[in-house]
């Protein structure tokens, strides 16, 4: 019999079961376990690299060879590299068409509901599944326009193939980590965005990321280049069904914002629970530029996730704003950083998370202000709520002010929800249960209004959950 | 000689950082044995000089300093605490060429229910480098109370640090003031553990980094027991070329009901050419907690400033002014009217002497 203490803070499990279901694993064209030069070679033979990236390949692998697997946050022990596949080619090319896309394939983004938002409110959508894209497609007007949206692959040869040269890995270099040096070696598909100057792209374009294979890894790279004046909103989702052995998304995502431009990038991650979550993500953000992150965690069993973003410009300035859930098994490690390069600039970083059911969730970040970087100003929030004492919740924010001329303010707070507000609720009429929701969803609240409508919703279905007997 | 893994955080972050621990170089490989304690005798106190008996009790700089302390300590004392005494136990250092390093090892035990007050002063009296390494812990038993004031006004060319492990009992509380205003390299580490139920810990650190100074503070709070409660206040001033760097931890460990923790930290800024490093933990697996944490680094706030020129001063008093408003509650701690002078006089040569950049 479960005690008043288990009872009172139960929270369910978010359903996962449109996520879960998998696929026959049937795939085009797999290589050997583990990672070798010979593995690396043949990934770059069978995607027809240009020398220059092939060179660049086995330059990471030896990179990757060279570094110790990070131990300052939640422990890598369960990953071994000798169990994960690092590339599977689906048994399909990439289509523009849905309707050629095959039957198991399309299903499973069928049920996830990628066609449906492309039809009613997306300008673009790419979709991955395991190592290759599946399908690419960017809407007519929005084409017109100018805006270029590819898989990696194509954009590597193509019209555009000089511009991905010049900023491929160039702001997340392979010797940052280690597992940025593995993804130098072995990545493999992603998007590449282009807005020309001044083009507004007034709908999101999205890319979603689904890992079928048992064991295998995923490694896509995204390139978005905003160019002056421009803006652009991307989404990018992802999901794998469970299985019993880990599997590793260690992808990068390198974001150029030029000057005077506007980027937001929005993620909910949404990894199954045996997932590693090792993903970089950093922003170069040019003179008057703006760089808008909007963040949910509620998947994997471990998450190193702090997407950066440098203020490289004058009055350039980043909005960072993130949520992480928690729940049995996992142990997210997510935040931001950022590195104010230039005078005038700003950066407000605001997160909340919660923790249930012996989740763990840790809040890192780091704020540094350069000499330079006279008038900066800078404000971070983080809340957490810790919903019974099996949990963790940690903050660890580390800033560093080099000069005088700098306003920096920062705030943490961690606590549960209060036996007052549930009363205080239930004496205006609310049920317990629909008091509890009211609270939690009110907590996540300022993350999901900046939310696109169908990812609020997704969300608020995500933690607006069953508050059997909640009271904290 | 150095010392590695000083000053550690409970809980590391990015290693590219350097911010996890500190590292203390070039010290004296011995020091000189004879026994300098300075304490005179106290009804209620009796003061010997075993210390030995506090080992289990960790401390904020970590067991490399504490090691280098106890095979180099020239004061050893253990005080056990009988009676509640009303004034405080007085230990002043005047270090000179002739005392040109103290390196102490003390312990405090207060038995149940009695108050101590403590007052541990060190200051230079020439231009001499001199050396202070200090590792005290404190035994605070049920229903007591221990103030420790420790006052550090060595001249700019020393090295010192003050490295505490504390315990606290049911209902036990334990005050420490710390006001850090000299030397070129000044470490302080404190470690409180709250074990019992109810126990109190209070700290107020004030500093004003000038010159080529080099700060580095680690403060950690553990809450074991229900309704315990922690509050820290760091507050400080950065001018020249002046590093700080501050860890602060509170930690909720599993079962510390109803208990709150609370950090705050004001650092006002004069020079283009400071650096300021703070890290502020909450680390939490007590889902009944409350733990907050406020920082505030930049200029003086115009405002403020607007006001007392609106008043007649001018902005160089204004802000000499809000700088002593700063640190004039910790330096009201002191319990010696001399001491607290002699603050005061430091505290204004100090901004007389960085006038400049104000």
């Amino acid at each position: 019999m479960r005690s008043f203490e288990e009872e009172k803070t139960d929270i369910a499990e978010i359903d996962r079961s449109v996520y879960d279901i998998k696929d026959k694993v049937d795939a085009g064209y797999t290589v050997q376990n583990g990672l070798t030069r010979e593995i690396v070679e043949e990934i770059s033979r069978t995607k027809n690299d240009p020398e220059w990236m092939r060179e660049f390949r086995l330059k990471a692998l030896e990179i990757y060879n060279g570094l110790d697997v990070p131990t300052w946050g939640p422990d890598l022990s369960g990953l071994n590299m000798e169990d994960i596949t690092t590339y599977i080619r689906p048994k399909t090319d990439m289509q523009m068409d849905w309707d050629d896309v095959p039957d198991y394939i399309k299903n499973t983004f069928d049920r996830l509901g990628i066609p449906e938002a492309e039809k009613s409110s997306l300008a673009g959508v790419g979709a991955q599944y395991d190592s290759e894209v599946v399908y690419h497609n960017v809407r007519e007007e929005v084409a017109a326009q100018g805006v270029v949206y590819t898989d990696m692959e194509s954009a590597l040869t193509g019209e555009y193939a000089d511009m991905v040269k010049e900023h491929f890995m160039k702001l997340l270099k392979p010797g940052d980590h280690k597992f940025n040096a593995l993804h130098g070696a072995v990545w493999s598909g992603g998007s590449f965005v282009y807005v020309p100057p001044g083009v507004h792209v007034d709908i999101p374009l999205q890319s979603y990321f689904r890992l079928n294979a048992p064991g295998a890894g995923q490694f896509e790279h995204t390139l978005i280049i905003v160019d002056k004046g421009a803006y652009l909103h991307f989404i990018e989702g992802c999901s794998a069904p469970k299985y019993n052995v880990a599997n590793l998304h260690a992808g990068c995502v390198e974001l150029y914002v030029q000057e005077g431009a506007r980027l937001r990038y929005s993620t909910i991650e949404n990894w199954s629970k045996n997932m590693y979550n090792l993903n970089s993500k950093r922003a170069m953000v040019q003179k008057d530029g703006i760089m808008e992150w909007v963040s949910g965690s509620f998947g994997s069993h471990t998450s190193y996730l702090y997407p950066m973003s440098i203020l490289k410009g004058e009055n350039s300035r980043m909005e960072f704003t993130g949520i992480t859930f928690a729940g049995n098994g996992q142990n997210l490690d997510t935040g931001a950083k950022v590195v104010h390069a230039a005078p005038n600039t700003k950066s407000h970083i605001s997160t909340k998370s919660i923790s249930r059911d012996g989740g763990v969730s840790t809040f890192r970040s780091s704020v540094s202000i350069l000499p330079q970087a006279k008038g900066s100003k800078t404000a971070t929030s983080c809340e957490s709520l810790m919903l019974d004492s099996r949990s963790r919740s940690d903050t660890i924010p580390v800033m560093d002010i080099q000069t005088d001329d700098a306003d920096v303010g920062h705030e943490a707070k961690i606590g549960r929800i209060s036996n007052e507000a549930i009363f205080y609720l239930m004496s205006r009429g609310l049920s317990e249960e629909d008091a509890k929701a009211m609270i939690v969803g009110g907590f996540a609240e300022p993350i999901a209004k900046e939310l696109p409508m169908e990812y609020a919703v997704e969300m608020n279905n995500l933690i607006h959950l069953e508050m059997i007997g909640s009271i904290g | 000689m150095n010392i590695e893994n000083v000053n550690r955080l409970p809980a590391i972050t990015w290693r590219h950082l350097k911010i996890n621990d500190t590292i203390i170089e070039n010290l004296p490989e011995s020091i000189e044995k004879n026994n300098f304690s300075t304490f005179s005798s106290v009804s209620g106190i009796t003061c010997t000089d075993q210390v030995n008996t506090l080992s289990a009790i960790e401390t904020g700089m970590g067991k490399a300093a504490e090691d280098y302390v106890t095979a180099n300590a020239n004061v050893v004392n253990h005080f056990q605490i009988t009676q509640s005494t009303k004034d405080p136990v007085f230990l002043s250092y005047s270090m000179s060429n002739k005392l040109s390093a103290v390196v102490s090892s003390q312990e405090i035990v207060t038995e149940a229910g009695t108050e101590v007050s403590f007052l541990f002063d060190y200051n230079s009296c020439d231009d001499s480098s001199v050396f202070h390494a200090g590792t005290t812990k404190i035994h605070a038993k049920s229903g007591s109370l221990v103030k420790l004031i420790y006052v550090q006004t060595l001249n700019d060319i020393s090295l010192s640090w003050e490295n505490l492990g504390i315990q606290l009992d049911d209902d036990a509380r334990v005050e420490v003031t710390q006001i850090l205003l000299g030397s070129k390299r000044a470490l302080s580490g404190i470690k409180a553990k709250l074990a019992g139920n109810k126990s109190n810990f209070k700290l107020n650190c004030v500093y004003f980094g000038t010159e080529e100074q080099n700060i580095d503070l680690n403060f950690v709070s553990d809450h074991f027991g229900c309704d315990t409660n922690t509050d820290i206040v760091v507050e400080g001033a950065l001018a020249g070329s002046a590093v700080k760097t501050l860890r602060s931890t509170v930690d909720f460990k599993s079962g510390a009901k109803r208990s709150v923790g609370r950090e705050s930290e004001d650092v006002l800024l004069f020079s283009p050419t400071v650096r300021n490093r703070t890290v502020p933990l909450i680390l939490c697996a007590e889902e009944d907690v409350e733990g907050q944490h406020a920082a505030s680094v930049g200029k003086i706030d115009h405002d403020k400033l607007f006001y007392l020129q609106s008043r007649g001063l001018s902005e160089l008093d204004a802000k000499k002014l809000l700088l002593e408003a700063k640190f004039s509650s910790a330096v009201e701690q002191i319990p010696n009217e001399d001491i607290q002078n002699r603050v005061r006089a430091y505290l204004e040569r100090s901004v007389d002497a960085n006038a400049d950049n104000f």
